[in-house]
């Protein structure tokens, strides 16, 4: 008897603790009245004040609630990625657009809802468009600030007290790092710490890859030839090395931070520093000895680039096909595009100089204008955007650049690992072309 | 052996039921993935054989050096808080002044959390205005201060560094548990012998200790092999790949959503670590003093 007891309780102790344990979730809001309230995912600092704005009035016209479920940026891919896999993500998510990235990562013909038929899609900048399309069909809206791009940004005051004028050729570049060196100023702050930044160079002088070859991007997407085979990429990062073995990054830039960059340069302390045109507010805002008229804009000099390239994608909302209230998603979503509430956004966020709508007024400073209209004839676009399979390797990329800067891998096996980590992720996502 | 006074199986059962829905099953299924395609890109899973192993064990991957990193610090953080710890231990059995606060000062690294441990070491050891290099300025010793996070040869033992640290008061807690419960009657034998410190030490504490140490070294063998923590937060696994180990590359496959390799690497890691965990405790329980 007591035998038996003790095994039904231990029995009951297992049933308790194995019922309970996988919370089968289900549809969080089935049988909620469907069109009261929508909900949003997105990542963190996706989501304008001026967006939140709007929300409200969306709600006050409407009487339909936006509940936005904001998470922090680096949970938030895997986060999107398994809801999307469990069935069980919002009406509406957020995604960095990427014409590539969102058939592979989002599968977002699976997912997503063809928003091909909307109004807005008709004043929706072509190149963004494309960001967000797949096989002919839009399916998602960027209302963000595209039209700026990673830049160089220079202390105009600086350059003038040493006689430098911004480089228009790598030989430039080198001479002007040079004469900063030997003036004692560290003529570029570049962090890697990060792991982020330090490429941005090797993906911001598209125009110049493009440029040796017209077909390049046609040939690398369709698996015709590979990043090894092209000796410009190899070129291209072998100046890298250059300049950091010169000593132009500083002593330490492996330790230094993006966070930090701002406020050397509103310093004085470093005399050029890779960042948006829109970063310019930042180094202001940092108010350190230099200000606003201090500062200038050029393009990155490596391989002779005069060019600015285009950075097409940004964070974008997509309707989730599985959503109970596509309509109410689209009705939202053809709201915050009503030009009157871009110019809102327009006007109201700071970081925002334009977004990529036809009809609305844009607010660029006179050193932004000035660059866009020098350097930014809008005919490249960034490599991670404009190749397959480039973007998802952006962090790993960058460990295989710091270990050639500091002598651990040569250029050729960096070059080759590109081609490989491309191979492995079209094996993975099953591409034809490969 | 009485039987009697056996407890009947199921008093085991409930426990061996979680442990084997919650451990061994995910790990079997983990194992059975590491043979297929699965990934973020598809919802079609298919059998691929040994393909994925083929990779991690290829040479014109990096993943081989990634194990000789793990290796590497597994041994040294292991050979280091042992000696470190059992030279504590010894120290702090015996007559000293304050010894229950020394013993809480050197646990204390361990109960904090590691993402606070590298935050704090990340800052500390910066080369521009870190503590370290900072005082080793600020007392003429220039030439000591080093890129310590980020010197491609400095790297992996500053990341070993700060694991010893924050990891030996614990093993040290284990041993000295083991040193307490060794029966004071051995020692005062030995000194009517006239036994010195030392044999002391070799011919009573360490024999006795020995199944203490067994449990010390495999915990620290296992921890070693399945560090991720300390070395993400404190480099990442840089400077380039210098400090990268298995299970932050297992991370990355996991993040870039190449989950099969990821459960691959995993499961090489499972089998080492199985291999390894029965192999030390066979040889370092071999001819175990039984008191």
């Amino acid at each position: 008897m007591k035998k038996t007891f003790i095994a039904l309780l231990a029995a009951l102790m297992v049933a308790g603790c194995s019922s309970g344990s996988p919370a089968s979730g289900g549809p969080a809001s089935s049988g909620a009245a469907e069109t009261k309230t929508l909900t949003v995912m997105a990542s963190q600092g996706w989501v304008h004040d001026a967006e939140l704005d709007l929300a409200k009035k969306y709600e006050e016209q409407t009487g339909v609630h936006i509940d936005y479920q904001i998470s922090p940026s680096d949970q938030y891919t895997s986060l999107l990625t398994t809801k999307l896999n469990a069935g069980q993500a919002a009406d509406i998510f957020m995604s960095q657009s990427g014409k590539f990235d969102i058939v592979s990562n989002l599968q977002i013909e699976k997912n997503g809802v063809d928003l091909s038929d909307q109004e807005w899609t008709g004043r929706l900048n072509q190149a963004v468009k494309d960001q967000v399309s797949a096989n002919g069909k839009v399916y998602g809206i960027t209302i963000w600030d595209v039209s700026d791009s990673y830049v160089y940004l220079y202390n105009k005051t600086i350059f003038a007290k040493h006689g430098i004028n911004p480089p228009t050729s790598f030989a430039e570049f080198k001479a002007a790092c040079a004469t900063l060196k030997a003036a004692g100023i560290q003529p570029i702050y570049e962090p890697m710490k990060d792991g982020w930044h330090h490429q941005l160079n090797f993906f911001d002088v598209s125009a110049a890859y493009d440029a040796s070859d017209p077909n390049l991007v046609a040939d690398l997407n369709a698996n015709k030839t590979t990043f090894a085979a092209h000796p410009i990429f190899k070129q291209m990062i072998e100046q890298m090395k250059e300049i950091y073995d010169a000593g132009y990054w500083g002593d330490n830039a492996l330790s230094d931070q993006v966070s930090d960059g701002p406020a050397k340069m509103a310093e004085g302390k470093a005399a050029m520093y890779v960042g948006f045109m829109g970063g310019l507010s930042d180094i202001v805002a940092a108010k350190g000895k230099y200000g606003a008229d201090d500062f200038g804009i050029f393009a990155a000099p490596y391989l002779d680039n005069q060019t600015i390239s285009e950075t097409p994608a940004g964070p974008s909302k997509f309707i989730y096909s599985k959503s109970p209230n596509i309509d109410a998603a689209k009705k939202y979503l053809a709201f915050l595009a009503q030009p009157e509430n871009l110019q809102y956004m327009i006007d109201t966020e700071p970081t925002f100089n334009a977004v990529p709508f036809s009809g609305l007024k844009t607010k660029y400073s006179a050193t932004v204008s000035e660059a866009i209209q020098a350097h930014k004839p809008g005919t490249s676009t960034v490599y991670q955007n404009a190749v397959v399979y480039l973007n998802p390797q952006w962090m790993d990329f960058g460990k295989d650049l710091t270990s050639y800067l500091t002598g651990d891998m040569t250029a050729d096996e960096v070059i080759a690992t590109i081609d490989q980590r491309r191979a492995d992720q079209a094996d993975t996502a099953q591409d034809s072309n490969w | 052996m009485d039987k009697k006074k056996i407890y009947p199986w199921y008093f085991g059962a409930g426990a061996l039921v979680l442990y084997s829905a919650l451990f061994v099953l995910p790990s079997l299924i983990g194992i059975g993935y590491s043979f297929t395609n699965w990934s973020s890109y598809s919802d079609q899973i298919s059998f691929v054989g040994l393909e994925n192993f083929a990779r991690v064990f290829s040479p014109d991957r990096n993943y081989l050096d990634y194990l000789w990193n793990t290796l590497w610090f597994t041994v040294a953080t292991t050979v280091l808080k042992t000696v470190l710890a059992l030279a504590f231990a010894v120290l702090l059995s015996t007559g000293v002044k304050g010894l229950n606060v020394h013993r809480a000062i050197l646990y204390m690294p361990a109960i904090l959390s590691v993402l606070i441990v590298g935050m704090v070491f990340s800052s500390i050891l910066d080369p521009a205005n870190g503590l370290l290099n900072t005082t080793l300025r600020a007392v003429g010793l220039d030439a000591l201060a080093q890129k310590w996070l980020t010197d491609a040869h400095l790297a992996m033992w500053s990341v070993i560094g700060v694991d010893v640290w924050r990891g030996m008061g614990y093993v040290m807690v284990i041993l000295l548990v083991g040193i307490l419960s060794i029966s004071p009657t051995y020692y005062e034998a030995a000194q009517l012998d006239g036994a010195s410190s030392w044999q002391q030490f070799v011919r009573i504490t360490l024999p006795l200790l020995r199944p203490t140490l067994a449990v010390a070294i495999v915990l620290n063998v296992l921890y070693g092999l399945k560090v991720f923590d300390i070395v993400y937060v404190l480099t990442n696994g840089g400077p380039g790949h210098r400090t990268e180990v298995l299970y932050t590359a297992v991370f990355s496959e996991f993040s870039n959503g190449r989950f099969a390799v990821g459960t691959a690497l995993s499961t090489v890691m499972l089998v080492v670590m199985v291999i390894l965990g029965v192999f030390m405790i066979r040889v370092l329980t071999r001819n175990e003093v039984q008191e």
